[in-house]
């Protein structure tokens, strides 16, 4: 659901395709029949927006029937824990939550999603699952209006088929089978992506198929090594390994505040001291010797609210912004709202854009779309377009969907004055801590210390680069190193440098107190010691196949796989066995590497007050929540809400039949802005569904791919998918160029009538969706209409992604003047 | 209102696209039925074959290879079989056939992708491949009417009267016409069978167009050999006899056409038919319509008035017609060609079991 | 870095430029017969072969135009094409009422990867009067570029419609060599290696054609009655295919002809027919010629 697999994943498809082939079944709900429809044994067309009531109706139906994996909910999840007496569910208060302030727009207080507990802060359980307050009535009572009628008037979904996936779903999980789920940028650049997951998540927690050899919930990343990208963040509120970034608006001025508020008492998480001391000694070396760490954590910058994306476009169409980094991204015409984007780059003082050609970010300041004029005299910014190396031109490693971290080899030089990303920020690193080298300031302190010596011993050979930095020091760095021989000799010689310190084994070797060094804690053991790269890894034999690259954590290809097996440790059947507990060596052992501690015994019960992992019982598999279970219901964590709710996409055809609520209450609106004006419910300008996609032939902007004649060939021109009875209407012919609408633009494309695309009937309406591809621009060979032109600006609340994938417009035959 | 319109509908009828559409149906036997065509299925109707790359140089050098090889043979019949009187033809023949073979090789080396290449066609002698026998064809018939035509000038004296020339004029020609005529035929018709050894379905479904070229070869080239003749002085015994192996020949290339027409049934369309892609309306006025049956009526009237032969101009235009039409012929054909590789649905078809 | 190499031919290299092709070169030892078993159940229609296979063979891009048949802006294999994916959109089926999930959707898009069939009996290898075309050690059917000299013969004769003269560049014939180059080093063509799904399978025909047989057997097994496989039977152009595919539906549908037959076939009757025409045609010149009344 919400991904087309075959086209923006081909090569992860090839594995679908496999499994299909060994008698998998491939279901494929999606708006929009695409080359993964194609392959698939079923294809569910539904209106783009709709995602939580089909979901919905699979969990109301599981509850109804029974048809849950009773143990495995009742053990693992927690189904059986008590909410407080004062939560209100969007049942009562019509498609909110309590807790919520009308005023601000977000969930105040949260306080009345939390456990009810006992005197030692532990949740209190009903095992009989019967008590009103607990999770499984809650989630009874809360999915009771997702019928399949509602499917069939909400999603467009006739019963029958909906009834076809409810049934392939229950036959094919339990103890003998598991099914996986897929989705990618199709449910998350929606208004209420997170929740639409978290729907997903509990249909999977209540089959069973979470920890579990082909079940899971595949999220299906948009781009190689984005999950790299979240792991070792370029995210504004991430440091590496998932620890939040300190913020100013929390308590978080000394690290000892930052560790009470951002980790926890019980769970996995209760490590955090470790992995920040870690991080803190890789990043700021001798300086972060100090005995309670606070003076290099005050280094970290504190945010101040939200800093991403399209928040920060905001900020810099205001003039707020003054110089901006462009690492192969490129926003004038891949993000949403690409007008605004285009006009907010216009406000800078400088750009620097690194990519491998002039893309339309870099060139926005004298060309635009349809040949557009631009006056560079009027647009004030500096940009400098420096080239940048390929993938295959430099050294580095991807980190793919499945968390495996693959380590690619230089194949050639880039060309010309061409350089790695890592040659750019290690020189640019260099330069500045010139610059400041002199500076008492005690703002400049921070990047005086920094650690930053990734020099080669030696030039590459058969290169022409001298001055190339090493990837492979910076990955040790990442992996972890010792900073002293032992504890006792902290802060007296002598001390390891990067380059001689011994390799961290593992996560489990660091130590909170300044003698290791980490710059990832969930990477730690991908180098493990001199020459043993296993990222680099290529060995494909075994199941699963452990040598093949490195997953994280500590090499784990399923996560949570403790889950594998049933309370008592057994495998939950024998075609299912993956992870179990051996009686005789008193451990957990199995085919992958065991998600728990080794020597936990199934029927460990924790001490009252107990703490850290200690705290986690040996029947509680999903260890980095603190109370070791899977959330059916999210007692916190989430700003919109502790169960998925569905809301209508910010721009809908039609009212929320569900509720009162019309759409998440809690996105980022942003109706102010002038450039961002929202089309109403049904609003008759405005009254067919758009939904945008990929094709395997381009990347994205095309950034990358419209520079290719082949590719050009293959893919030449933006069109518009609309079914031969909506082109009827608007007496458009096949081929003929057409006018795209919405509030926010105008673009053109040539009109691809095809059944592939369908009208729905919703609520005794028919409802019209088009859907686009967006990979065109106005530079490259190929140039073509800005689909993110049409898109609007209102962000999912916990991730401030885009809606892009679910908004309204209106077409017209002809072509822009 | 009524009775204006239906002598229009009429005179509709019998517009000459409507005459050469009623033709084709009536020739070939197949009915075109759209929407049953429009049933069958194709890949966006996109072509399943590749056109043919041959062009003008191909048309031209089929017309004079033809006159080479039938003007040759012509001559040579005239020279074993023929009274004195009918040496003329054999003279005018051989002359005619060294000229109308002269151009020939430009034409065929300029149709090659890579012309400096054309000795190639010198590394295979390949009995399965037309193209490879046909250029083995050219080369032995260069020789023969080469070496016949020279005979003929050293005889006729245009060489002079030098030693070597009169040696050459001893040679015994006639002992070459034999097999410089079996030659010829093979020129004469290996083109047709070279199409006909392709898969574009109106070359080769009805596998008789090697017949008909040749046909075509010896009608052409009486006609050309008459009006040669018909301007110089010559007996009248010999026209006449000229004359009636034109209508024989003539008639034959009809029914040879006919013939093609019913066995390609379906795959004749594009030469006959009359859509906008089809040559029917240039095959039905400039082939068959004044390049066949025109000047076979003609002729008819001519033999039967017992007009004398001496009569220039109506045994000229005869001679024109034939010569225009042998022309069109091969035009229509190779670009009937092109449409027909085009056109996916009878390709399909075509290739049914 | 290319170093620019300028190129004046000697005298001695122009005689032997001119000679060498008329010289019969030592023949390779024979291997087993190599093919390509294209499984369209199975593509994704990702065009990584066409790709591929431009990027091997250094062949240029296809003119930018969107074609609006389908996802397909390829359209046709040409001299410089020698894969190309179609792409079959039927939508709207009737739909057969049986409760199971069927193995594909009952709406389809057929994709499928056609390529250069290899024939047994190759049309254009027949019909090439330069012995340009030969057939390789691996049994695959290649066109010399060096021997070539464009007389377009191949063109009409193929009844696939796949070989072309390439009218830019080299002005010869050309069409996919199965990668030759890579096979003598024991290497995959780079259609196969570069398929995600293993939708292009390349092997020993015999054991592929195997492979075929029991993967339509499997598909049929699991209700997919449409299921055919295409040149794998030797009666397609007396010897089949090795170069063959499994389709999912007649092969019309993918613009293939049914059973093509082999224009070599035709010269000997075309050549009766005009043998009897010569007599005829002798007969008559005799006969008048003769006649002297």
């Amino acid at each position: 659901m919400g991904s087309n697999m075959a086209e923006a994943h081909p090569v992860a498809f090839a594995n679908v395709v496999k499994a299909k082939e060994r008698g998998a079944k491939v279901i494929h709900v999606d708006p929009h029949y695409s080359r993964t429809s194609a392959l698939a044994n079923l294809h569910i067309p539904i209106r783009a927006g709709s995602d939580i009531v089909f979901l919905g109706a699979i969990i109301r139906y599981l509850l109804e029937n029974n048809a849950y994996f009773h143990d495995y909910v009742l053990h693992y999840t927690n189904a059986a824990t008590l909410i407080r007496e004062d939560y209100r569910d969007s049942e009562d208060l019509d498609g909110l939550f309590s807790g919520f302030d009308p005023e601000t727009g977000v969930y105040s207080d949260q306080s009345s999603w939390d456990y009810q507990r006992d005197a030692n802060g532990q949740p209190l359980t009903d095992p009989s699952m019967q008590h009103p307050r607990c999770v499984l009535q809650i989630l009874r009572r809360h999915f009771a209006r997702y019928t399949p009628e509602m499917v069939e008037h909400v999603c467009g979904v006739p019963h029958e088929q909906w009834a076809q996936v409810m049934d392939t779903l229950i036959e094919n999980s339990g103890r003998e089978r598991t099914t996986a789920l897929c989705y990618a940028v199709g449910w998350t650049q929606q208004s209420k992506g997170v929740q639409i997951i978290r729907a997903g998540t509990i249909v999977q927690l209540l089959l069973g198929n979470i920890g579990r050899p082909g079940g899971g919930i595949m999220a299906l990343r948009g781009h190689a090594s984005i999950q790299g990208s979240t792991d070792v963040p370029t995210l504004y509120d991430l440091l590496s390994g998932y620890m939040p970034q300190p913020s100013a608006q929390l308590p978080q001025q000394t690290l000892a505040q930052y560790i009470a508020t951002a980790g926890q008492k019980t769970g996995w998480w209760s490590h955090l001291p470790v992995y920040i001391r870690s991080l803190l000694k890789a990043w700021y070396g001798k300086a972060a010797d100090e005995q309670d760490g606070n003076c290099s954590y005050r280094w970290l910058p504190k945010i101040t609210g939200d800093h991403s994306h399209l928040v920060t476009s905001y900020a810099m169409l205001d003039g707020k912004v003054r110089g901006y980094f462009l690492f192969g991204q490129n926003p004038a015409a891949g993000s949403s709202s690409a007008r605004m984007q285009r006009k907010a780059l216009e406000q800078l003082d400088w750009l620097v854009v690194r990519d491998l050609y002039e893309v339309e970010s870099a060139a926005f300041w004298y060309k635009g779309p349809h040949g557009d004029a631009v006056d560079p005299s009027k647009i004030k910014t500096e940009v400098f377009l420096l080239p940048a190396a390929a993938s295959t031109e430099k050294e580095g490693s991807f980190t793919n969907t499945q968390r495996v971290i693959q380590w690619r080899d230089k194949a050639v030089d880039p060309p010309a004055d061409a350089r790695s990303d890592l040659w750019f920020v290690y020189h640019l690193g260099k330069r500045l801590k010139e610059l400041y080298a002199t500076s008492r300031k005690r703002q400049d302190q921070a990047l005086l210390a920094l650690t930053w010596d990734y020099q080669r011993e030696e030039p590459e050979t058969n290169s022409y680069i001298l001055d190339e930095p090493d990837a492979l020091l910076v990955l040790k760095e990442i992996n972890g190193y010792y900073v002293h021989p032992s504890a006792h000799t902290i802060g007296r010689r002598p001390t390891y440098t990067l380059r001689d310190a011994p390799h961290i084994a593992g996560f489990a070797a660091l130590k909170a107190d300044g003698s290791t060094a980490c710059g990832s804690w969930i990477y730690s053991g991908v180098y493990p010691e001199p020459g043993n790269n296993r990222a680099a890894s290529r060995i494909a034999a075994g199941y699963p196949p452990l040598q093949w690259g490195y997953a994280w954590p500590a090499n784990r290809r399923i996560l949570y796989n403790r889950a594998s097996a049933d309370p008592q440790g057994r495998p939950w059947s024998d075609r299912k066995k993956y992870i179990w507990w051996d009686e005789q060596q008193k451990q957990w052992t199995g085919y992958d590497v065991p998600d728990f501690p080794l020597s936990k015994a199934p029927d460990y019960i924790p001490p009252p007050g107990a703490t850290g992992m200690d705290a986690i019982s040996g029947n509680s598999p999903f260890i980095m929540q603190p109370d070791g279970k899977g959330w059916l219901f999210a007692p916190k964590g989430l700003k919109d809400g502790p169960l998925p709710t569905h809301y209508e996409a910010v721009e809908s055809p039609v009212h929320n039949a569900m509720y009162h609520q019309q759409s998440n209450p809690t996105a980022k609106y942003f109706k102010d802005r002038p450039d961002n004006r929202l089309v109403t419910v049904a609003d008759a300008n405005y009254p067919i569904v758009i939904t945008t996609y990929r094709l395997t032939e381009h990347h994205v902007s095309g950034a990358m791919t419209r520079w290719l004649p082949w590719l050009n060939a293959l893919q030449p021109t933006l069109f518009a998918e609309l079914s031969p009875e909506l082109a009827t209407e608007r007496k458009i012919k096949h081929g003929d160029w057409i006018v795209i609408s919405t509030p926010r633009g105008e673009i053109e494309a040539r009109a691809m009538v095809t059944r592939r695309v369908r009208p729905l009937r919703i609520n005794e309406h028919v409802v019209h969706q088009i859907g686009l591809p967006f990979h065109w621009g106005f530079q490259g060979k190929a140039t073509g209409s800005i689909t993110n032109d049409l898109a609007h600006t209102v962000l999912e609340p916990n991730v401030s992604i885009q809606e892009a994938k679910a908004f309204m417009c209106n077409v017209r035959s002809g072509r822009l003047a | 209102m009524q009775q204006i319109r239906l002598p229009q509908a009429i005179v509709e009828r019998l517009t000459p696209t409507q005459i050469a559409e009623q033709l084709a149906t009536l020739t070939t036997g197949y009915t075109p039925d759209p929407e049953q065509e429009l049933r069958e299925s194709t890949y966006y109707d996109l072509p399943v074959l590749k056109a043919p790359v041959w062009h003008w140089e191909i048309i031209w050098y089929f017309f004079f290879g033809g006159l080479a090889a039938g003007c040759y043979l012509l001559a040579s019949i005239a020279a074993l079989f023929g009274s004195r009187e009918d040496r003329i033809v054999a003279r005018t023949g051989y002359y005619l056939s060294l000229l109308a073979l002269l151009p020939c090789p430009p034409l065929l080396i300029k149709d090659l992708g890579r012309p400096e290449r054309f000795l190639h066609m010198l590394r295979m002698f390949k009995v399965r491949s037309p193209m490879s026998m046909g250029v083995w064809a050219v080369m032995s018939f260069s020789f023969f009417s080469g070496l016949t035509t020279l005979i003929q000038a050293a005889r006729d004296g245009l060489l002079g009267h030098a030693r070597g020339v009169r040696w050459l004029a001893l040679l015994p020609q006639s002992w070459l016409a034999l097999p410089g005529s079996a030659v010829a035929l093979l020129l004469g018709s290996y083109t047709g069978v070279l199409l006909t050894a392709t898969s574009i379905p109106l070359w080769s479904r009805s596998k008789l167009l090697g017949g008909i070229f040749l046909t075509s070869a010896v009608s052409t080239s009486i006609a050309l050999i008459s009006f040669v003749l018909r301007l110089v002085r010559t007996p009248l015994g010999t026209l006449h006899k000229l004359e009636r192996l034109e209508w024989s020949v003539l008639l034959l290339e009809m029914l040879g056409l006919l013939a093609f027409l019913r066995a390609s049934g379906r795959a004749a369309r594009p030469l006959v038919g009359t859509a906008p892609t089809e040559h029917g309306t240039t095959f039905w006025r400039f082939v068959f319509g004044t390049g066949l049956a025109l000047p076979w009526l003609l002729q008819t009237l001519s033999l039967l008035t017992k007009r004398s032969p001496q009569r220039r101009f109506p045994g000229l235009l005869i001679s024109l017609l034939v010569l225009l039409g042998g022309y069109f012929l091969r035009r229509t054909m190779v670009e009937a060609g092109h449409t027909s590789s085009q056109d996916a649905r009878t390709t399909l078809w075509n290739a049914q079991s | 870095m290319i170093v620019e190499t300028s190129q004046r031919t000697t005298s001695p290299e122009l005689v032997q430029n001119i000679v060498s092709p008329l010289l019969k070169q030592p023949v390779p030892p024979m291997q087993p017969a190599m093919g390509f078993f294209t499984d369209t159940s199975i593509c994704i229609g990702c065009k990584a072969c066409e790709v591929a296979c431009k990027q091997w063979n250094e062949l240029p891009a296809n003119e930018a135009h969107w074609s609006g048949t389908s996802y397909d802006n390829t359209r046709q294999l040409s001299a410089t094409t020698w894969r190309h994916v179609q792409f079959i959109e039927q939508i709207g089926r009737e739909r057969p009422q049986i409760s199971t999930l069927p193995f594909f959707n009952n709406d389809r898009w057929l994709m499928h990867s056609d390529v250069c069939k290899h024939c047994a009996n190759a049309p254009c290898q027949e019909a090439c009067p330069t012995g340009a075309i030969i057939r390789t050690e691996f049994d695959t059917v290649y066109v010399q570029q060096d021997i070539c000299n464009g007389c377009g013969y191949c063109v009409v004769a193929c009844p696939f419609g796949v070989i072309a003269r390439d009218e830019h560049a080299s002005h010869t014939a050309r069409k996919c060599t199965l990668c030759y180059d890579r096979m003598k080093d024991g290497i995959e063509p780079a259609c196969a290696k570069a398929c995600p799904t293993d939708s292009i399978q390349y092997g020993e025909v015999e054991q592929l054609k195997a492979l075929a047989r029991e993967r339509v057997g499997l598909l049929h097994e699991r209700g997919v009655s449409e299921a055919r496989l295409y040149g794998v039977d030797d009666n397609m152009l007396d010897g089949g295919l090795n170069s063959f595919f499994l389709l999912l539906d007649e092969p019309a549908v993918y613009n293939l002809p049914q059973n093509p037959s082999r224009p070599s076939n035709n010269v000997v009757p075309a050549s009766l027919w005009s043998i009897v025409t010569a007599l005829v045609l002798s007969l008559l010149g005799i006969f008048f010629f003769s006649n002297n009344k």
